[in-house]
This record gives C-alpha cells, sequence and structure tokens, in this order.
C-alpha cells in the first residue's frame, strides 16, 4: 500500500523529467531504512508506468546500506537499526545514509 | 539514442515541495506544527480533546481518517478547531491534502496546528507534510515491542508520548524496554507518559506542546 504511492510519486516525477520521451530505464537507490520493500515497488512500477503511458521501462535497483556516525567518532555499516556502534556499542548516533529512495537517474529515447 | 539524465532526487520530491509550500503557509502564521503518527486505537483524538480543552479555539487540529467526521466531532466538542480529511483508503496523510485544507481555512487566532495523521504506524512517517516536528503516540495496549518491530516513525519523531500508562497495571507492557528500544532509536527523544483517563502527565504533554510553539 505504502509502496504503491510511492511508485506514483516516482512514475510522475519520471513522466515529467522524459518530457514525452520514451522512458526506457528507471534507476533507484533504496536505502536500507527508507523503509521500502523493493520488490513490492517493482510490482507497482509495473503497474503504475503502463497506465502513465510508460510501457517496457527497464528498472534497476540499487540497495543503499545504513551508514551512522557514532558520538565517538566511529562511522559504521549496518543491516538494520537495531545495530549498536561496534566500537563503543553505543546508539547515540546520527544517520548519513540509508534514509531515501532516490531516482538517481533515467535513460529517454531522443529520436 | 539513449539520452542518460540524472536526477539524483528522492522518491518524494513531488510531496516534499508542497511540504515546503505548507512550511512557509505555517511560518507566515506564527504556527507551530506538529504532525501526530501512531497505530489506530492509541488515543491519539483523546491528547487532541484535552489539548482542546485547554487550548480552546486557539487550536486547530487536521485529522485523517480513512472515512467519517467522528473525530472531527469528537475535537470540536471538546472546544477545539477541526478539519477532517476523508482519505477514502489511503493510509496516510500527503502535503497536497494539506496544502488543500489550508487554502479554504484562515488560522486567524490559530497559535498550535496539530496534524492528526491516519492510524499507521508505517507509511504517514515517509512523508514530509510540512511540519516541525513529529510525535509518535505508543500505548500500553499495543505492546513494548512497537518501536523495535516498527522503526521508521520512531527514528524520525522528536518526542514519543506513552499513553494508556493507567494501564499498566493490568497489561504485560515493560516500560522500560519501550523506552530503551525508543532511544536506541533516537537518543534525544522526548518521551512522556500520559493517560488521557487518570489525567496523568497531561500537564507534561500541555508544556510540551505550548513550549514547541514557543521555542520557534
Amino acid at each position: 500500500m505504502h509502496e504503491y504511492s510511492i511508485a506514483a510519486e516516482i512514475a510522475e516525477l519520471v513522466k515529467q523529467t522524459a518530457q514525452n520521451r520514451p522512458v526506457k530505464k528507471i534507476t533507484l537507490a533504496i536505502g536500507l531504512l527508507s523503509g521500502i520493500f523493493s520488490d513490492s515497488l517493482l510490482m507497482y512500477l509495473e503497474i503504475v508506468l503502463p497506465e502513465m503511458g510508460m510501457e517496457n521501462v527497464v528498472i534497476e535497483t540499487k540497495e543503499i546500506p545504513a551508514t551512522f556516525l557514532c558520538v565517538c567518532n566511529t562511522e559504521y555499516t549496518a543491516n538494520s537499526m537495531g545495530e549498536l556502534c561496534p566500537h563503543c556499542n553505543g546508539y547515540e548516533r546520527s544517520i548519513k545514509s540509508g534514509h531515501d529512495c532516490t531516482i538517481e537517474s533515467i535513460e529517454v529515447d531522443d529520436d | 539514442m539513449i539520452e542518460k539524465i540524472r536526477l539524483a532526487k528522492s522518491a518524494h520530491a513531488i510531496n516534499d515541495a508542497i511540504a515546503q509550500e505548507n512550511r512557509s503557509i505555517f511560518k507566515n502564521a506564527g504556527l507551530s506544527v506538529l504532525n501526530v503518527i501512531s497505530s489506530p486505537g492509541s488515543g491519539k483524538t483523546s491528547l487532541m480533546e484535552a489539548l482542546g480543552k485547554r487550548l480552546g479555539k486557539r487550536l486547530l487540529v487536521i485529522t485523517g481518517d480513512i472515512q467519517t467526521q467522528l473525530d472531527k466531532n469528537r475535537i470540536e466538542a471538546a472546544g477545539a478547531r477541526a478539519i477532517q480529511i476523508e482519505t477514502r483508503g489511503s493510509c496516510h496523510l500527503t502535503a497536497h491534502m494539506i496544502n488543500a485544507e489550508l487554502k479554504k481555512v484562515s488560522l486567524d487566532g490559530v497559535t498550535n496546528l496539530i496534524i492528526e495523521n491516519v492510524g499507521n504506524l508505517v507509511c504517514p512517517s515517509s512523508y514530509d507534510l510540512g511540519e516541525d516536528s513529529k510525535l509518535a503516540v505508543l500505548s500500553t495496549t499495543e505492546g513494548d515491542e512497537k518501536p523495535i518491530k516498527y522503526p521508521g516513525i520512531f527514528i524520525r519523531a522528536q518526542a514519543v508520548v506513552i499513553n494508556k500508562i493507567d494501564l499498566l497495571p493490568y497489561v504485560s507492557f515493560n516500560v522500560d524496554r519501550a523506552i530503551g528500544d525508543i532511544r536506541k532509536l533516537r537518543h534525544d527523544a522526548l518521551i512522556l507518559q500520559t493517560s488521557c483517563t487518570t489525567g496523568q502527565g497531561m500537564d507534561e504533554f500541555y508544556e510540551y506542546v505550548v513550549n514547541a510553539r514557543k521555542s520557534k
């Protein structure tokens, strides 16, 4: 349900960017902490894109790991929010990356 | 010829642009805005009623539900102003929905605007509505595992209310565990414990809402 509305937002943004040129490929970067399930997002994009006139679009997804900066100044990569700092075992930290779902690029046919 | 266009834009870019527009409307009106997010039935509307009794018409609540005007009626009966958004199935409010209401409403005399999101611990946390901060509400009947199971909202919420605290003797809710997990997700979260039934913690809750305005 959540992924459906994100798929609709992505499709709208891609459509605006493509300006009537056929879209061939969309590259997405999905952060581990974004709360977005990529299989579900892909399923909805396959429904939403053709509805908006974009057929046969290749979708590439990249998973962006979570990177935290601990107050002890250790920067570490984690596979979940629950992973504490490997250096001090603390959880006072800020999120450096992995929070967002980003449309990195699109490829359009310019003919 | 294939042309590659670099976007590097958030999937929420369209929503976020409207959220920024909302933010400037709030700023121009001198308003502090909270986005309240929780599971259904945590007591969000009861907390809004309690605030409405103290703030009266200075409080405007925009409340979202799949359907019915029930929450709007309750909040108005408590003395505050209220706008109901019926999403007709959508599981969260969007910046666009709020923007549409802001175009219709007068904010004269309003000091606090609270957006009571659709009851859902997942989707609403991903949508910026233009608020100053997010408040998560967790109730003791839901269980103490909710923060660690649904981290998204607890990472993003600057404050967390643990509601229905009067029911602690009757439910297996470990407050220390819940608070520990909330702190693991966001170490600087303000954590309040409230009961709309007994009034416990309601002064602190009121102070938090009013000071959120002063600290702007």
